[in-house]
């Protein structure tokens, strides 16, 4: 009998290690039945394919009416880039230029305007 | 046995495809990694049936854990056998809880018989010999001389010391000792 603390000799060391192949070699092939409910559960939290980058992105513009809506907020949004740009670079004075000429304005003449001949505004307001 | 046949980057990836939705590497992980962990949870419980279920529930927690899985943080046998040898805690705790420990004899293992193959003689009396082990030290019995996990691996599996490995192994390698020797005619060993 060996001491609690003593180390086992040699020989009781090589002994154990027979018992110790033994179980190596006869350790349990897990069953058919056993390896199926594993690969159950497997299927059952299999994570679904990541999404494509395009997929991904169409289903983040969806909130803004797909991609045609997208397409028309680029739109505005370059065209409001665009006219802001084109607004620094010049002067608002040039943009406002045709309705700053407008120094009088004849009623008279615009009525001519709308005319027909023949027929006066008067004869059409009765 | 060992839990797998190839480096464990090869289980990293595997993980990986698995969360990529590719069932096949599903199969190839059940294969490489469930017979270790059935082997360590059918050590500690001494029941088949218990043990499919903590191996079930493990790998489960894999599958679970997969699309959050990082590569090269720990092992993928290492993480299965801590979840392993705690659910088996777990369940020896609520045997003990409500006195069924009686059942820790094995119930699955041929008995010795004269007539029998030697080493599954051998085999049959190192379970009846480790199953009467404190569970600490049958744990790291078996991962050390049994599945061949190295001490720091062992270590890391059961959270404490590499020294408090070498020091359950050691104690329960004696009390093995005691139990299996003195039956080393009957097994085939010289004396």
């Amino acid at each position: 009998m060996t001491h609690s603390d003593d180390p086992l000799s040699q020989k009781d060391e090589d002994a154990l290690e027979a018992f110790f192949t033994a179980a190596r070699a006869n350790e349990p092939v897990p069953s058919a039945d056993f390896l199926g409910r594993v690969l159950g559960d497997a299927q059952a939290h299999m994570p679904q394919p990541k999404p494509s980058w395009w997929t991904r992105f169409r289903r983040s513009v969806e909130p803004v009416g797909g991609l045609p809506g997208m397409t028309a907020l680029a739109a505005s949004a370059m065209f409001g880039l665009g006219f802001g740009y084109a607004g620094t670079s010049t002067s608002l004075d040039g943009l406002l230029e045709p309705i700053s000429s407008v120094t009088s304005f004849n009623v008279d003449e615009a009525v001519d305007l709308f005319s027909i001949d023949g027929v006066s505004y008067d004869d059409l307001e009765g | 046995m060992a839990l797998d046949a190839g480096p464990e980057q090869e289980d990293d990836a595997l993980i990986a495809r698995f969360a990529a939705g590719d069932q096949s590497a599903a199969r190839m992980l059940a294969a490489r990694l469930t017979p270790g962990v059935l082997a360590l949870a059918r050590r500690m419980l001494s029941d088949q049936a218990e043990a499919e279920d903590v191996a079930q529930e493990a790998m489960l927690r894999l599958w679970k854990i997969a699309p959050d899985w990082e590569a090269g943080r720990a092992k993928p046998s290492t993480w299965l056998y801590r979840v392993t040898s705690n659910l088996c805690t777990d369940r020896l705790r609520r045997r003990r809880s409500t006195g069924l420990d009686e059942i820790d004899e094995p119930t699955d293992e041929k008995p010795s018989a004269v007539d029998a193959m030697i080493t599954q003689d051998r085999a049959a009396a190192l379970t009846t010999a480790m199953s009467k082990l404190p569970e600490r030290q049958r744990l790291a019995t078996h991962l050390r001389h049994i599945d061949g996990c190295s001490n720091i691996e062992i270590a890391e599996i059961m959270d404490v010391s590499v020294e408090a490995v070498e020091s359950l192994t050691g104690r329960a390698k004696r009390a093995l000792a005691s139990m299996l020797l003195p039956q080393r005619d009957k097994l085939g060993l010289d004396t």
